[in-house]
């Protein structure tokens, strides 16, 4: 392959990112500097489809951050099409330039690097721009919430930064831990029987809450996190028909994830203030 | 090709995708840094040059714009302004391609000595005799001095040109072997061969030897390479005795460790000195029988007079010490 890039003497790490990438995923057909899409304002040096509805694309460069990066974050966060983009550089920059590298990531971008012998290493994955949290933004978002909850809830949100859908399924599944408790909690006091406090059941309990006398008040929280669960429960179980749906998914991950980050600040507090212990259950 | 098509053309707006490069085009490196700037130029402003390109078989090569279309590839741009000219002879397209480019930004020599050789074969081929510097400056617009540089690097074994262009493609801060190092070494021992032929038959050792002690920094500057040309050109300038130089080159060219101003300093650096104090000295005594008959010597600035009469007394005891007062 030429070097038709922008960068000189970047064939050499082209080349090796092909390889690995062929290697990684099963011989993946890549497009080697062209366009993904006409409304796009970026021709990656190389891209492949990981599967019908989610793009990679990777940007070798001289340096760790590309400045095509810089000025297309936004316009790849706001595309109706999942991608996640890479940069690939040489080994030697990213092991000289940790401030750099940290940077990158934090913006949402994967880097693939390349040793002297040519040797092509993932050493950030990342997650399609459209989904991208940053990390500011989640812990903005913590304050008040327990620490055990927060700690479950990093978690999550370590999962989503690899794998956007399984994080939000995570957080899912922290809330359905918070209404368990609350249930049982609830049924302790006799407020709802111990059939309505069952695991796997979140909205039979929640159901149960907005019929209880002593509850009732905690309707709009327990609606709130009901259509939450109704809506994000098993997101990453629900395969997109077209590209446009994918992207809805990509974005609704998103969505999802902040929705359930707030849903659990309300929830815990309410049950707090009903005099429950607000918390998961432990196991 | 008439030299006037050059800026005459067909205006059109083609897809980047319908371009190639010039195979003729001698600019080899493109540096990032460079090229992200024109990008992000393009990104906000668009290309307000078109470029230039010529039509072969129904496809487009670019004659002017390879940085520019590059980048409008890289933002995905639907299709770029392009004059269409038609295609000039091989000869006329290397020669436009110096006229276009070099004259307008600092190309590497490299990339201008890569395409000269070419061009020279095509100037003898087509007038039966080899090109002067002023034939080649003439076509292609380079100085003498930019040919003669050229020259020197064409002349380098191809172990080291593939040396310079794995380093070109380095950001400029991260560049150790530079063309300007290979452009000094060169001249310099051009110089010491030219005075002292019995360096000839060994030049390719004496290169290694150079190239690990500036890598080692016992060579700390390419202009250090100015002092060997110094040194050997002091035997007949300087009168100083051949083997005294000698000696010092031998160490310069053999051992690791010593240094081109080490052996500089031992062997000539004094006779330079004298040889600019005597400058000094002559330059005082043309300035005094300068203003001496116009009757200035009234105005002579008090520093001056202070500094004269501190010299005066150094000279006094100076040359009585040697007798000659």
């Amino acid at each position: 392959m030429s070097d038709m890039g922008i960068v000189a003497g970047g064939d050499r790490l082209r080349d090796a990112a092909v390889g690995f990438l062929k290697q990684k995923y099963h011989g993946a057909k890549i497009a080697v500097e062209t366009s993904i899409h006409k409304d796009l304002r970026w021709s990656p040096t190389l891209y492949f489809k990981a599967s019908p509805h989610l793009i990679h694309a990777y940007e070798v460069s001289d340096t760790l951050y590309p400045e095509i990066f810089r000025i297309r974050r936004n316009d790849l966060a706001d595309f109706d099409m999942p991608i996640s983009a890479y940069a690939i550089c040489a080994e030697e920059r990213f092991l000289a330039d940790q401030k750099g590298a940290q940077e990158l990531f934090k913006h949402g971008f994967g880097l693939l690097t390349v040793d002297a012998d040519s040797v092509c290493l993932e050493q950030r994955g990342c997650i399609p721009l459209m989904q991208r949290i940053s990390e500011d933004q989640f812990k903005s978002e913590l304050a008040g919430i327990p620490t055990s909850l927060k700690r479950r809830m990093s978690d999550a949100f370590d999962l989503y930064g690899k794998n956007a859908p399984a994080g939000v399924t995570q957080l899912s599944e922290i809330i359905e831990g918070l209404i368990l408790q609350a249930g049982r909690d609830a049924a302790k006091k006799t407020w709802i029987s111990n059939n309505q406090a069952q695991p796997g059941k979140p909205a039979v309990t929640l159901d149960a809450f907005i019929a209880s006398q002593q509850m009732k008040d905690t309707a709009a929280v327990a609606g709130g996190v009901r259509s939450h669960i109704a809506q994000y429960r098993n997101t990453s179980h629900h395969f997109p028909k077209n590209a446009k749906q994918a992207a809805l998914k990509y974005r609704d991950c998103r969505h999802g994830f902040l929705d359930g980050v707030k849903q659990v600040k309300l929830f815990a507090a309410a049950m707090k203030a009903k005099g429950l212990s607000g918390k998961i259950p432990t196991i | 090709m008439s030299r006037s098509a050059k800026t005459s053309g067909t205006l059109k707006h083609l897809s980047p995708e319908l371009l190639e490069p010039n195979p003729e085009n001698p600019r080899i490196v493109f540096r990032q840094e460079e090229m992200e700037s024109l990008m992000i130029s393009i990104d906000n402003f668009g290309i307000q040059v078109p470029l230039t390109v010529y039509i072969d078989n129904g496809r487009y090569f670019l004659l002017d714009g390879e940085r520019r279309w590059r980048c409008a590839k890289k933002l995905n741009l639907e299709t770029v302004p392009a004059l269409v000219q038609p295609k000039p002879s091989e000869f006329d397209n290397l020669v436009l391609m110096y006229n276009i480019h070099a004259l307008r930004e600092q190309w590497d020599y490299y990339t201008i000595a890569s395409k000269l050789e070419r061009v020279i074969s095509l100037f003898e081929e087509e007038h039966d005799r080899h090109p002067t510097e002023i034939d080649l400056s003439e076509l292609t617009g380079l100085s003498r001095g930019a040919i003669r540089r050229c020259y020197l690097l064409i002349d380098l074994p191809n172990e080291f040109k593939v040396q310079i262009l794995e380093e070109l493609n380095l950001p400029k801060s991260q560049q150790k072997l530079s063309e300007d190092f290979f452009i000094e070494m060169e001249r310099s021992l051009k110089t010491v061969c030219a005075r002292l032929p019995q360096y000839s038959g060994s030049v390719g050792e004496i290169r290694e030897v150079l190239i690990q002690k500036f890598k080692d920094k016992i060579i700390p500057a390419v202009t250090d390479f100015r002092q060997l040309s110094k040194m050997a050109t002091a035997i007949e300038g300087l009168k100083i005795p051949e083997t005294h130089v000698v000696s010092a080159l031998d160490r310069i060219f053999t051992s690791n460790t010593y240094s081109i101003k080490k052996g500089f300093d031992e062997a000539v650096s004094f006779e330079y000195e004298e040889k600019k104090v005597s400058r000094y000295a002559f330059s005082l005594i043309e300035f005094f029988e300068d203003i001496e008959p116009k009757g200035n010597l009234s105005h002579i600035d008090k520093d001056l007079i202070s500094a004269l009469k501190q010299l005066h007394r150094q000279l006094g005891a100076f040359l009585s010490e040697k007798g000659q007062a």
